[in-house]
Formats: structure tokens, C-alpha cells, sequence
């Protein structure tokens, strides 16, 4: 829609770039932004604008705003992956999702705020600070919470917004951008998508590349994509996906950008409903609103079966594993040489690099690196690296045996509870968090398959809920057709930010329902 | 079954980060029994996994220069540099002995 309008000239592409900068800055509370980089997405956007008056705009990316996650790099521009190893550390060159972004004329607005090095559910653990769902500013959620009184509850009840993209997704579902990229190694992208109300896709490993995402699980790591609506998120997928020789785990199929059907009849579908899903501690709200969705698929004559994915409680386990392994190795290049911070001690090489990541890294990347170390040890690795690797292999192969045995689409649960109340979320360490929080979306990774958030319901408490759909590999175009049809039967409604209309009730009025595809 | 000293000591050799605090020893101790569920999986005949690609043949691009020359924007990052060097303190010198060092491990 708002592409359209730009095109019209309803809109031009300076007056959207500065009503996002001006509600960026009347929505700081979130802490969602780390970096705005207020003057080149001006610029970019005065650039827009010439082609748009002369008639020839780049496509339909043309002029609108987008966020990227702060540990993609970007030419010119802060790059902290929010962490103090690398405070102040200017990329110098844009990672190619970044660079494809910026090609088809998007207006990129600024860094968002994540868990340190992405590690993390809740958006919670990086040096600047957590990031605020704006969900927990709603009317929605205002009214079905038991409110003591008005400030109490501002500073007191607000709510975490998933992680680790965090600040991506409260970006998006703010109206502070259209779209925003984050990363997904375990559920990262859907995880604060679910939580946020937003859709957040995680295409399939190999579909779009890695160059300039600074890496956590090579084997796992995908750039995601967090939109308002599934067609915004198709529109993206098909600008960013395709072989990128810079990144050779990018597989050199052609890939077709493809326009989304407007799905109409689902009776030739099966979907899925692996039983392991029901993982303990679901709620029971989510588990209600599940069946609901599955029954819709049921009566609109698609085949709705129960499958099951043996391995499921193992994934936790297994990526627990992996993940600290390859954390460890990637970490390793962090030694204030060439980049980020440096400590003052000289003695030695070796000393040098211990201070350096000791006064760089916070407790939850030492401690999984230290713990990746320790399986990556001799007497360790055979029995818990490989070990895991081989487990890897047993949950893959339960997703093949499922799509093989005709089952088109897997319907789960993103998360087990709409968003916890900070106060709440921090009583428990990020390690018990990210393996609580992760269990639903961690074997998709594993596996390497497409999967996407659509929000579905609002909770008992007004927060967002979102169901998952994981489809085949490489078959984002079925994943995300049948994401459509099912984001126009629930018709989950808008948020109602308060705050923000006050200060800012025209901006907000134009934004609320806009779309830009 | 708690990770002796000497395992810890090694680990933080090997990683160059600390443990910081009993906390932190405490975490690795909950990481390992967290992983030992593994064991629980008959794997039996499975071959480990590396990557969901490895069906597929890597892409190897043409051994041409295509880019580079970007020095000045390289050496931007770091701290210490002289002329077109980064500038390291003496190599081969090992990190302290346990008794040596300052490490929360020494108490224990």
C-alpha cells in the first residue's frame, strides 16, 4: 500500500523517512534502536525521491524505511552486535543483504537492539539495555492487566519483547519501519515476532546469504525477516534470496522472486500437527488457539493429520551442544587486534587477549564459550560433539520421514506463553530462558527448513500469541502462501499504541494499517 | 561428577576468557549435565551432520582477484597499528600458571 501511495505521490519518500525518524524518537522508551542513522536515511530517501518524480523508481523497495539488526554489518555505521567488544566498531562494508536492500533504494533508518551477540530469548542481555515490547504500552494489554496505578505500571509491568531480534520486531510492530531484518540460529527471528505480533520468516539455510551477518552457528545462522504482513515478507524474501558468491553456503540454484496467490482453496493441502509440540509448559491458551487453527484448516477441507517428530525434546539438547561449540569457535576472533575493543594490557599476545574478551564479553558468551570449549575438549568430543552431530542427523531425518509420508505444511506453536513480564523473565538465567524459550522453533534451524510467525490471537493478558508453519526445504513460496491464507482468516488486529498517539496521532493514523506491498 | 580444576584451568587457557565467579564455574557444571541428556539417544549407525547442504557441491569461484585494496579502511578499526601493521604485543609467551594468574580458580 505504502509503495503504491508512493508511487502516486500521496507520499513521498523524505516525508515517510522523517515521520519514522520522528516516531523513532517519540517511541526511545522501547530501546529498540541502537544506532539511527538519521542523515544517510535521509539521504537515501531525498535519492528516492528523484526517481520517483522522474518516473523511475527501483522497484517496489523504492523509498521505504527498513531497520537491520545490529550484528549485520554496515558500511559507515556502528556495528555492536550489542556488546562491548565492539562499541564503536564502523563496519566497512555493508553485508549483502544489507547492500540488496539498499540496491532496490530502501531507506535504511537504523541498528536495532538484540541480545549480546544475538544469544539470548528476551532481548534482555545486551549492553544497551532491554529492549520493551510496545505491546506493553497497548490499549489491549492496558486494559487487561490489574492496574494499581498509572506509573506503576509504565516503569513496572512492561513486557520483554522475545529475542533475540528483539528490537527488530518491536521496530516493526511499533510502525517505526515497514520491515527489518534480524537473524535466526534457534528462533530468533519468530521467537520476538510471536511475542510482538509481527511476522517473522526464517527462510530456508542456504537460500539467502550469510556475508556481512556476524556469525554465531555457521551451520544454523540464517538472515530473518520480520514484516506486518506475509506479502511484505514475500516481497523481501524475493529481494534478498539468491546464490551470493560471497557466501559459499548459499546454494546456486536459481531462485524466482514469485508473487504470493491469494490462496482460496486449501483442500488439497495436508498439514501436519507433530504431537511432540505439546511441550510441557505450553499454555493452555496456546494450546486452545492451536486446535482452533488446526480445525480451520479441517473445515476448509484441507487434511488435517497428526504426525509425529520423535526427536523433538532432544533439539534443545543437541543445539545446546552445537551451538556453544561453533559460538566458541567463532568468538575466537575477537582479540582486540584488528577490530573492537582492546584492552590495555601488553604484557603478552596471549594476555592481551584474555583482558580484551574478559572486559568485552558478558557473562552469556563467556559462559558458552567456555562451554563449547569444554565439548570441543578430546576426551569430550566424541561424546558430546559428534554425538550431537549425529543426533542432528535423527531430527533432520524426522522432518523427512514426515514430508515424505505427504504432509505439505507442519502447524505448531511458536512460543509456550504470550511475553513474560521483565521483572519475571530475569529471575531465571538466559541459559534456562533460551532453552525454555527455544524448544518450539530450535529443531527448524537444526534441520535447515523454512518456518514462519503468523500472529494469530491476542492473549487473556491482550498480548500477541503466533502460531509457526514449517514447510519444506527451499519451498518458501507454499510455506508462505498457505502463512496468507491463514493471516486473512484470523484477522489479527492492530495495535493500539496510546503513548505514541498522543504525541504523534497524524503519523500514527497513516501507518497503523499500511502495508507496503 | 564435578570438572576438576585442572579441566577448568585448561578451559580458560584454551578460550582466553574467565570464569569470573562461582557462578560462572557453576553454569558450566549445569551445561555439561544438561548436555548429558544426549546419551539417552540410541545413535547407533548414524553418521554425524555437519550441514543440511551436504548433499550439495560447494560453490568454488574462479581464483581471480576481483576486490581488495582497501587497507586505509581496514586499519581504521584497530588501536594499534604502525604504518601498514597491527601492532601486537610479544607472541610465545604463555599465559600465567594457575597460581600465577589472577583467576577466581586460585581459591579453589
Amino acid at each position: 500500500q505504502v509503495s503504491a501511495a508512493l508511487k502516486e505521490g500521496r507520499v513521498t519518500p523524505t516525508e515517510l523517512c522523517q515521520r519514522c525518524l520522528s516516531l523513532i524518537k517519540s517511541t526511545q522508551f522501547l530501546n529498540a534502536y541502537i544506532t539511527v542513522a538519521e542523515e544517510t536515511a535521509l539521504k537515501q530517501a531525498e535519492e528516492s525521491e528523484k526517481r520517483y518524480r522522474t518516473g523511475q523508481p527501483l522497484g517496489v523497495l523504492d523509498g521505504i524505511p527498513v531497520a537491520v539488526k545490529d550484528n549485520f554489518n554496515t558500511a559507515g555505521i556502528e556495528t555492536t552486535c550489542a556488546s562491548n567488544m565492539l562499541k564503536g566498531y564502523i563496519s566497512p562494508y555493508n553485508a549483502t543483504v544489507v547492500q540488496k536492500l539498499l540496491d532496490r533504494g530502501a531507506v535504511l533508518l537504523g541498528k536495532t537492539n538484540l541480545d549480546e551477540f544475538a544469544m539470548g530469548s528476551g532481548s534482555t542481555d545486551g549492553v544497551f539495555g532491554p529492549v520493551r515490547n510496545p505491546w506493553s504500552y497497548s490499549r489491549q494489554y492496558k486494559e487487561k492487566s490489574a492496574l494499581k496505578s498509572q506509573s506503576e505500571d509504565e516503569e513496572s509491568n512492561w513486557v520483554i519483547s522475545g529475542g533475540s531480534s528483539g528490537g527488530s520486531a518491536a521496530a516493526v510492530s511499533s510502525f517505526t519501519c515497514f520491515a527489518a531484518l534480524g537473524s535466526d540460529t534457534g528462533g530468533s527471528t519468530r521467537n520476538p515476532a510471536a511475542h510482538c505480533g509481527v511476522v517473522g520468516l526464517k527462510p530456508t539455510y542456504g537460500l539467502i546469504s550469510r556475508h556481512g551477518l556476524i556469525p554465531l552457528v555457521n551451520s544454523m545462522d540464517v538472515p530473518g525477516i520480520l514484516t506486518r504482513c506475509v506479502d511484505d515478507a514475500a516481497v523481501v524474501l524475493g529481494s534478498l534470496a539468491g546464490h551470493d558468491p560471497k557466501d559459499s553456503t548459499t546454494i546456486q540454484d536459481n531462485f524466482k522472486p514469485f508473487e504470493l496467490p491469494s490462496l482460496t482453496d486449501v483442500s488439497k493441502l495436508s498439514i501436519g500437527i507433530p504431537k511432540e509440540y505439546n511441550a510441557p509448559g505450553l499454555s493452555s491458551e496456546i494450546l486452545a488457539l492451536w486446535s482452533k487453527a488446526a480445525d480451520l484448516f479441517k473445515d476448509a477441507g484441507a487434511k488435517v493429520i497428526e504426525v509425529s517428530l520423535p526427536h523433538t525434546r532432544y533439539s534443545i539438547v543437541c543445539y545446546h551442544v552445537l551451538c556453544t561449540a561453533e559460538v566458541a569457535s567463532n568468538m575466537a576472533r575477537f582479540d582486540g587486534l584488528e577490530y573492537g575493543h582492546r584492552s590495555n594490557m601488553n604484557k603478552s599476545t596471549e594476555s592481551m587477549y584474555a583482558a580484551t574478551r574478559r572486559e568485552g564479553f558478558n557473562d552469556v558468551v563467556r559462559g558458552r564459550i567456555l562451554s563449547g570449549n569444554y565439548f570441543l575438549l578430546k576426551q569430550n568430543y566424541e561424546n558430546y560433539f559428534i554425538k550431537a552431530q549425529k543426533v542432528r542427523r535423527l531430527i533432520a531425518n524426522d522432518f523427512v520421514k514426515v514430508f515424505q509420508s505427504g504432509v505439505d505444511i507442519l502447524l505448531t506453536p511458536t512460543t509456550l506463553s504470550d511475553a513474560a513480564p521483565y521483572m519475571e523473565f530475569i529471575k531465571e538465567d538466559n541459559r534456562t530462558r533460551s532453552a525454555q524459550d527455544d524448544i518450539l522453533t530450535q529443531a527448524a534451524n537444526m534441520a535447515g527448513l523454512p518456518a514462519i510467525n503468523v500472529p494469530t490471537a491476542l492473549s487473556e493478558r491482550g498480548l500477541p500469541i503466533g502460531l509457526q508453519f514449517i514447510g519444506r526445504s527451499f519451498q518458501e513460496k507454499q510455506l508462505l502462501s498457505v502463512a496468507k491464507w491463514f493471516e486473512k482468516q484470523v484477522k489479527f488486529p492492530v495495535i493500539q499504541l496510546e503513548e505514541v498517539k498522543r504525541h504523534d496521532h497524524d503519523v500514527f493514523q497513516h501507518q497503523k494499517s499500511a502495508s507496503f506491498s | 561428577q564435578k570438572v576438576t580444576v585442572e579441566v577448568l584451568d585448561h578451559l580458560e587457557h584454551l578460550a582466553l576468557v574467565d570464569f569470573r565467579d562461582a557462578e560462572g564455574v557453576e553454569r558450566l557444571q549445569k551445561a555439561i549435565q544438561f548436555a548429558d541428556q544426549l546419551h539417552e539417544v540410541n545413535t547407533e549407525g548414524v553418521e554425524p551432520m555437519d550441514s543440511v547442504l551436504e548433499d550439495r557441491c560447494l560453490y568454488l569461484r574462479e581464483d581471480d582477484v576481483t576486490e581488495g585494496n582497501c587497507t586505509k579502511e581496514l586499519l581504521k578499526n584497530a588501536r594499534e597499528k604502525v604504518e601498514e601493521y597491527f601492532v601486537a604485543p610479544p607472541g610465545n609467551i604463555p599465559l600465567p600458571k594457575l597460581d600465577e594468574r589472577e583467576t577466581f580458580l586460585r581459591g579453589s
